[in-house]
């Protein structure tokens, strides 16, 4: 199911200048429904935004005999495991299960992740040390603040990069996740470049209808775009996209 | 990851088969093990017959309209269905539907083959579809409730099966014991199935006692928990062979 055909750098621009809200709207065109991640929102909205592709870590729920203090002594553990082999770039995924309950990780680790060029973290469970993580300039989306550890709920499976349930949505390694300060949604690989350029068409008509609908233009005939609106939007599209 | 193959002793399998879940709950509690019953599931029968085997898994994620398509769920090599026939007699499949209720992951003909197989029951932590037709049979059924629609509505069944998996909020690795009975469904770790078996057991026979003790008047303070007194009066009915106790 692995996809690893690199993000183009276009492709990620494109992303990163649309909404998820854009995503979803071309994702249902295509079929797909169940994009967006329920209950998972970014920690800090000023640094909400990323376009990466998933490397992913799955959680069971915890069993005290097994995921005891003494776990974290280990430096292999599948969670410390899943922060030094996730490639730059890319986003780590977490399956939670939806339990936020605990942490899926906290400061340190995510300061790890960031300085190893990692593109955000996702996960469907809670986050410790929120307030310094806020500050970080890293992409976190998480389920909420949580600050007891993970043992207390988790377990980590060693099997790092497998398909998961993330806020209710598959991920398959290699799917483009894209964040904003909405959230959370999924784009299958083998599509991601052309839902990426048709967001960029869809944002740069919205923006165009937007500033319309500002200036006293109904939604009838505008909104969606009848054939006046689209010829008028393809003239200032020509002229160069002027701001009045 | 724990994927034993020590096979379940015959004597270990009849003491839990005669053990309650809510025993086993207390039993594992003791040894430092608080989260191992099935939160929300239930059997489709309310007189389910116990089982106790061990756990097979089957994990799902949720489903996408391009990947979980009628051919997929069609094709022969659909992990459900490899996942049934690679599974060893005896054994309970636990599915892992992340409390998913939108559609059933199996139904009766699904069931009537567990059960040709010799499995020892099925474990859903989601619907089931058919309900009405598994309440007929007789091979216990364990899950959150009824839904109609197949399977790939809102799962996709991962083709590497047999791996840790989560249940009722319970982690489950395969190998471990995975016992049912009308309450529901309990979980114990492998490695402790001998021991918590006899000593569930001895904790069952010790509990007819009491429950004989306060039938005829006997105050809970003193009796339940025993005191010494009461213990020694126990031993002593153990002793002379369990006289008048009520059916095992």
């Amino acid at each position: 199911m692995t996809d690893d055909t690199p993000l183009s750098e276009e492709t990620r621009a494109r992303f990163l200048r649309g909404s998820t809200a854009t995503l979803t709207t071309l994702l249902f065109k295509r079929g797909l429904r169940n994009v967006f991640m329920q209950g998972v929102a970014p920690v800090d909205p000023a640094s909400a935004r990323f376009a990466a592709p998933a490397f992913t870590l799955r959680n069971i729920p915890a069993r005290e005999d097994l995921d005891g203090i003494h776990a974290y002594q280990d430096y292999d553990h599948p969670q410390r495991k899943a922060i030094e082999t996730v490639p730059p770039g890319h986003a780590l995924v977490m399956d939670c299960r939806g339990d936020s309950a605990a942490a899926c990780a906290g400061g340190i680790l995510l300061t790890r992740l960031k300085v190893r060029g990692a593109a955000a973290l996702v996960s469907d469970g809670g986050l410790r040390d929120t307030p310094e993580v806020a500050g970080l300039g890293l992409p976190v989306h998480v389920a909420g603040a949580s600050p007891p550890t993970s043992l207390i709920r988790h377990h980590a499976v060693g099997d790092l990069n497998v398909p998961i349930g993330c806020g209710g949505v598959p991920v398959y390694p290699g799917d483009i996740l894209v964040g904003d300060e909405e959230g959370v949604v999924v784009v299958p690989r083998a599509i991601a470049d052309e839902v990426a350029a048709e967001a960029a068409e869809m944002e740069r008509m919205e923006g165009f209808i937007q500033r319309k609908v500002a200036e006293g233009a109904p939604l009838r005939g505008n909104y969606p775009p009848n054939d006046e609106t689209r010829a008028e939007y393809k003239a200032w599209v020509e002229a160069g996209e002027p701001e009045e | 990851m724990a994927k034993t193959a020590t096979p379940l002793a015959e004597e270990t399998r009849d003491r839990l088969l005669a053990v309650s879940t809510a025993t086993l709950t207390s039993q594992l509690f003791k040894r430092g093990l608080r989260r191992t019953f099935m939160t929300g599931l239930a059997p489709i029968r309310s007189d389910c017959a116990r089982f106790a085997g061990p756990a097979f898994t089957l994990r799902f994620v949720p489903a996408r309209e391009d990947i979980d398509t009628l051919e997929l769920l069609n094709a022969d090599d659909y992990p459900q269905r490899a996942a049934i026939d690679a599974m060893p007699e005896g054994h309970v499949m636990v599915m892992d539907c992340r409390g998913e209720m939108e559609c059933g992951p199996a139904g009766d003909i699904f069931v009537r083959r567990l059960e040709v197989r010799g499995a020892a029951a099925l474990v859903v932590d989601g619907a089931m579809r058919d309900t009405p037709e598994i309440a007929a049979m007789d091979f216990p059924v364990h899950c959150r409730g009824a839904a109609a629609p197949f399977v790939i509505l809102s799962h996709h069944a991962v083709p590497d099966f047999n791996q840790v998996v989560a249940c009722g909020g319970v982690a489950v690795y395969p190998g471990d014991i995975v016992v049912g009975d009308a309450e529901g469904v309990v979980v114990v770790p492998r490695h402790l199935a001998d021991e918590v078996a006899e000593a569930g057991w001895e904790q069952e026979r010790m509990e007819r006692f009491i429950q004989m003790k306060v039938s005829v008047g006997a105050t809970l303070v003193g009796t339940y928990p025993p005191s010494e007194a009461v213990l020694a009066e126990y031993r002593a009915w153990v002793e002379a062979g369990e006289p008048g106790e009520l059916n095992r």
